[in-house]
């Protein structure tokens, strides 16, 4: 988890995380564990991240999200699981900026 | 945690494992093993040596001496790959293929880039590597072949018989990968010209995680790669020659080997034509739900394995995964499935969705989950 600028953890809607090895393209995934229910405001507050698209054809709506060259995310809307795709190389920047934007969620200052 | 509702991932590890592993393990682990096998007569047996005979019973291979164990078909290409490259000294050329798994690729690439190898990718046609084109690829310094058996993308069989007869009439030293097809295709190595065959334990053999091999038909021609306690001939200084301490050294996976065995002689007591109908069965009725829609691209249609690789159009094949796990308690593989060459060819490189049941995968199971596929296709496709 990612301190914020006072060198405290910051309170971010995440209650565990958890890094999963697939045999992809070397990218890495992780698992985000919310502690309330991804919801369509989730998903605006990620927006400034990538292209959000909110598919509603399945039988639960699905919150994706394209940052182009290679990372993704998308969660089903109601439910408390985020999964991310990284770039290696992307992670170290990313990430902090996921747990931010996602602290907007839950009425977080952004330092 | 609860297990998922079908699980169609036994192409990466089977699971269920069948009731038999489990019980033999637990009843092992209940003694110290050096007393596990010991019979009522008060004789001793020892499992390492009785899972030995059990895999080269399986696989017809003439010595079960020559059955190395080791931590799984990725262990067991390297110590072929670099014992091949030490005992040969200077650089050679060797070919694979397009359908070869990481496990093949890293080991030969890492060799090149240290000067010690150069490497021919054979592509393929359609789904299987010709003989043809490996008999093309082959120089004047070609010393080594490593070839997968089975397909972990396409679930395609490459003729090896075909492939390492023209690869034994010049001499060249042949490693097959059968990862994918031990288990599945009725294996003779008595007859079948390969130097050396690789099995993994923990796919369609049902043990356990940990477990592998692979059947060295002249250990003259590899030199061992590691060196450390084999039980036996203690005084000497250097690794023993005979076979098998020459591959093997330091304790085995004891709980390992005793999966494996029972996980053969399930395989055994199933019979391998029951085996081969119901994979056709599990395949045909995906196939049948998969072929009747656009909406899903099937990268081979007639796959020997039962390994089924798609994407769905309009869906990104993590999507899919994702949505098919959350929403349906279905589990896939996506990605490239550390196979990235062959996808360059079929899907440009982004991956795409496996689904892989094994004969413990009931056919309702399969029906349901097809059908589950194929909604999520059309919804995806429906506007
Ligand atoms: C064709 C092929 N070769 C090798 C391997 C590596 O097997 P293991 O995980 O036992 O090292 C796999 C496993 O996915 C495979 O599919």
């Amino acid at each position: 988890m990612p301190r914020s600028a006072s060198g405290r953890w910051r309170t971010v809607p995440i209650a565990a995380e958890q890094c999963l090895k697939n045999c992809a393209d070397g990218r890495i995934k992780k698992e985000y564990l919310l502690t309330g229910p991804f919801t369509q405001k989730t998903a605006s507050c990620l927006e400034p991240f990538g292209s959000v698209q909110l598919l509603t054809f399945l039988p639960k709506p699905l919150f994706t999200l394209v940052r182009l060259p290679k990372m993704n995310m998308r969660a089903v809307i109601g439910e408390n699981v985020l999964e991310v795709w990284y770039e290696p190389a992307d992670l170290p920047t990313a990430e902090p900026e996921i747990y931010r934007l996602l602290a907007k969620d839950v009425g977080q200052p952004e330092d | 945690m609860d297990p998922p509702q079908v699980y169609l991932n036994n192409a990466a590890t089977s699971w269920p494992k069948p009731p038999g592993v489990i019980a033999a393990v637990n009843e092992a682990l209940r003694l110290p093993f050096s007393e596990a096998g010991r019979s009522a007569g008060g004789l001793s047996s020892d499992c390492v040596a009785d899972t030995r005979g059990t895999v080269a019973r399986y696989l017809h291979a003439p010595d079960p001496n020559h059955v190395i164990f080791c931590a799984n078909a990725t262990d067991a290409l390297n110590i072929l790959i670099q014992g091949f490259a030490k005992k040969e000294g200077k650089p050679f050329h060797v070919i694979t293929t397009q359908t070869d798994h990481n496990s093949v690729i890293r080991p030969l690439r890492t060799l090149e880039a240290e000067g010690r190898c150069r490497v021919t990718v054979v592509p393929c046609t359609g789904s299987h590597v010709e003989p043809a084109a490996v008999a093309g690829a082959i120089r004047p310094d070609t010393r080594l072949a490593v070839i997968s058996h089975g397909s972990n993308v396409l679930g395609s069989v490459q003729d090896i018989a075909a492939i390492g007869r023209l690869l034994q009439e010049r001499g060249i030293f042949f490693i097959a990968d059968g990862a994918q097809t031990a288990g599945l295709v009725p294996l003779d190595l008595r007859n079948l010209p390969v130097d050396a065959f690789v099995f993994t334990g923990h796919k369609y053999l049902f043990g356990f995680p940990g477990t592998g091999g692979f059947y060295l038909r002249d250990p003259a021609r590899i030199a061992p790669t590691r060196q450390g306690g084999t039980g036996t001939d203690s005084k000497n200084p250097f690794q023993p020659g005979g076979m098998p301490e020459k591959f093997e050294a330091g304790t085995h996976n004891y709980p390992g080997l005793v999966s494996l065995a029972a996980g053969i002689s399930f395989l055994e007591q199933t019979g391998a034509d029951a085996v081969t109908r119901c994979i056709r069965k599990q395949t045909a009725i995906f196939l049948e739900e998969f072929l009747a829609t656009d909406a899903i691209q099937v990268y081979n249609p007639s796959p020997e394995l039962p390994v089924i690789s798609f994407n769905i159009r309009g869906l990104g094949n993590d999507d899919a995964g994702f949505v098919l796990r959350k929403m349906y308690g279905i589990v896939t593989r996506t990605g490239l499935h550390c196979a990235p060459l062959i996808h360059e060819r079929i899907d440009g490189g982004s991956g795409c969705v496996r689904i892989s049941p094994s004969v413990l995968t009931p056919q309702d199971d399969c029906r349901h989950a097809a059908e589950c596929i194929r909604e999520v296709a059309d919804r995806a496709n429906s506007s």
